[in-house]
């Protein structure tokens, strides 16, 4: 017999059924249970097997806490260091560190008649802490000299924003590990505030100096997770 | 997969995958012995085993990315996917045309050998087509055709071999029979730990979401049919297995086909209550550690230690005094990098100090290099007959020149190169995302 008139699944079944029966106990046995499985998958758990193709989606809201200090420190016409340390302990009562948001504010403190403002500048140094430091929403440096409050702040926690977000996907549980990272923030946060003083005269009464307060707000949260209504 | 440690498990399986398929193929290349069928299949598993490492890799990114979240526009997650998805395809592909010629070729005739590989390349296309225009994932691409087709090939040949009295008794009938088990066992393996959950309805089983929001029901149903239908071969050669040795034929095929059912019935305990499918590895629940343990360890460490036994034990490998030596450090490297991937899976579940972990290491690859300088001799020269004895049919000639399979390695390398740049586009057009968002809020795709 050539190979052309051979046939593999005639030497396969082979000449008898007595030489087929293992085949044929072999694709019974398939056929039974790819029919089992039909049976469950499109009749009798059809439904419930439907139901996974809603995706699992995911509003997450961040339940704020703001731990404020301040403290207040006369400065001359030099540059003095403020310093906030984060330690593990305060990271451990919240989910995350989210941003830092620092007030300087200073009123003219010398008493001079006509004596105005002194300029002010403060500098959150990128060093210390583990934060976004080259995120663009950050505002690291400020400056003053009409005694307005100079307002700064630094991310934190990566995209932290507060406001809510959705994640398509996912579990709780995987979410709120993501946003429970305790390395960010971790550390000591240094400001760096430099006085100029200036005086109305400078035959008369020097100003040589003014009090600075700084406000530290480090914003902490807690991640809520909750699900809504499937896509 | 959970973010653990043991994350890295799949990338060193992944490792293992592309050095066995990429060594193997230096050895194949250089054997001068082998029948046309026999080289085909070399080269097609040395490939596939490449394809296969190379989108292995990527999946316990994608895994960990979508656990967190992390899955949003622009994001490389949509690179890790494409490229999981097209060297799955050529996997998956390549073991249809394993299939067709080794260890019984089913096609007798060039024309039919020339069809089969037509038709199997048209899949090729038709999937890696439908990747590139951003549709995959659906009913066309006829999720779990290989494991049906391998199935019913390899399980025939396995049940004609194996049991046939007139045949059964030659060794190389028994040889083809382990072939084709082994194989089985190769590509199935990891879904007979679930056979429990198949018969008992539970959720591990047909909750399982392997293409999580991309794919239909009607594409699920599909492919977990291809599991009912891979867990009815495993019963079935499992059962002749068991019979056979009770007649006092049993074999080694026996023992290994226990242990996998056994596992399966084990981790019905312990998934039973579970919706987690078997890609849900780690170490931090009992769940993800025993899918790590079974499935995930079918994947990394079983699939290249299997087909690296078939490639030595079965005359794949150029076996000259001259080559020998080359082919032992190739085995030694392996034994290596398994043993170092054991570990680092010990080492994310059992909390042992780095010391002990790298003491155990080098007594491992010592006793690992201790066995191969033991085993490796009568590995190579046992018997690997396969011809013996059968009738010419079983084995037609057909002459193909041997430029014919440089042009194949060729045309597989020029398919991975096409797959990683098919991959790279979706990610840079954003192809994936837009496909998820589509099929998120879409009712009727198949």
């Amino acid at each position: 017999m050539t190979n052309e008139e051979s046939s593999f699944v005639k030497d396969i079944l082979g000449d008898s059924s007595e030489e087929s029966l293992p085949l044929y106990i072999f694709y019974g046995i398939a056929a039974l249970l790819v029919s089992y499985h039909a049976v469950v998958y499109l009749v009798i758990d059809a439904d419930s097997i439907s139901e996974r193709n809603a995706i699992d989606q995911w509003d997450v809201s961040f339940n704020q806490n703001i731990i404020e200090t301040s403290e207040t420190a006369f400065v001359q016409s030099d540059t003095v260091s403020f310093e906030l340390e984060i330690d593990a302990d305060i990271l451990a009562q919240h989910h995350g560190f989210g941003l830092l948001e620092v007030q300087i504010s200073y009123t003219e403190t010398s008493g001079i008649p006509f004596d105005s403002c002194d300029s002010v500048s403060a500098t959150l140094q990128p060093t210390g802490a583990q934060a976004q430091w080259q995120d663009e929403s950050n505002n690291l440096s400020g400056t003053s000299d009409d005694c307005s409050v100079i307002f700064l702040q630094l991310l934190v926690y990566p995209d932290y924003t507060s406001t809510n977000i959705s994640v398509t996907g996912s579990t709780p549980e995987a979410i709120t590990q993501s946003w429970s990272d305790k390395s960010h923030g971790l550390g000591t946060f240094t400001l760096d505030v430099d006085v100029s003083t200036s005086s109305p005269s400078p035959l008369g009464p020097q100003d040589n100096g003014e009090e600075i307060t700084v406000i530290w707000s480090p914003v902490f949260f807690d991640v809520n997770v909750e699900s809504s209504p499937a896509v | 997969m959970a973010a653990t440690d043991s994350d890295s498990l799949g990338v060193i399986g992944a490792l293992l995958m592309i050095a066995v398929g990429a060594l193997t193929l230096f050895f194949v290349r250089k054997n001068e012995n082998l029948e046309w069928n026999e080289r085909f299949a070399a080269h097609i598993l040395c490939w596939t085993f490449i394809a296969k490492g190379i989108g292995n890799s990527m999946t316990d990114s994608v895994i960990a990315r979508y656990e967190t979240g992390d899955i949003g526009l622009g994001g490389v997650w949509q690179f890790e996917m494409a490229l999981m998805w097209g060297t799955d395809y050529l996997f998956s592909c390549g073991m249809i045309l394993l299939a067709m010629v080794f260890p019984v070729p089913i096609t007798r005739t060039k024309k039919q050998f020339k069809i089969g590989c037509g038709l199997v390349l048209l899949i090729v296309l038709i999937r890696l087509t439908l990747l590139l225009v951003g549709e995959p994932i659906t009913v066309f691409e006829l999720p779990g055709l290989s494991y049906l087709i391998c199935g019913l090939i390899w399980g025939s040949v396995y049940a004609k071999f194996r049991l046939d009295d007139n045949l059964r008794s030659r060794e190389s009938s028994k040889n083809i029979a382990n072939i084709a088990g082994l194989l089985i066992l190769f590509q199935f393996g990891h879904i007979w730990f679930s056979w429990p959950g198949l018969l008992l309805r539970s959720e591990y089983f047909y909750n399982f979401d392997l293409w999580l929001f991309f794919s239909s029901n009607l594409t699920n149903f599909m492919w977990q049919s291809s599991y009912a239908f891979a867990i009815a071969t495993g019963f079935f050669i499992l059962g002749m297995e068991i019979w056979c040795a009770n007649k006092g034929r049993s074999s080694m095929l026996t023992y290994v086909y226990i242990g996998y059912f056994s596992l399966g019935l084990i981790g019905y305990s312990i998934l039973g209550s579970d919706a987690q499918g078997f890609w849900y590895t780690g170490s931090k629940g009992l769940s993800e550690l025993w899918n790590t343990l079974t499935s995930s360890m079918h994947f990394t460490m079983m699939r290249p230690m299997i087909g690296m036994y078939i490639i030595m034990r079965y005359g794949l490998f150029e076996t000259t005094p001259e080559m020998k030596p080359r082919a032992k450090i190739m085995v030694i490297i392996l034994i290596v990098i398994a043993t170092s991937a054991f570990l680092e899976l010990v080492q994310a579940i059992l909390p042992i100090p780095d010391m002990f972990s790298a003491a155990l290491l080098g007594i491992l690859v010592a006793l690992g290099i201790g066995w191969e300088e033991k085993s490796f001799d009568a590995l190579m020269d046992s018997s690997s007959e396969v011809r013996k004895g059968h009738d010419p049919r079983w084995f037609p000639e057909l002459l193909i020149p041997r430029s014919s399979f440089v042009l194949l390695d060729r045309s597989l390398l020029v398919l991975i190169v096409s797959v990683i740049l098919i991959a790279f586009l979706q990610w840079q057009t954003d192809a994936i995302y837009n496909l998820a968002a589509e099929r998120m809020g879409m009712e009727g795709y198949f």
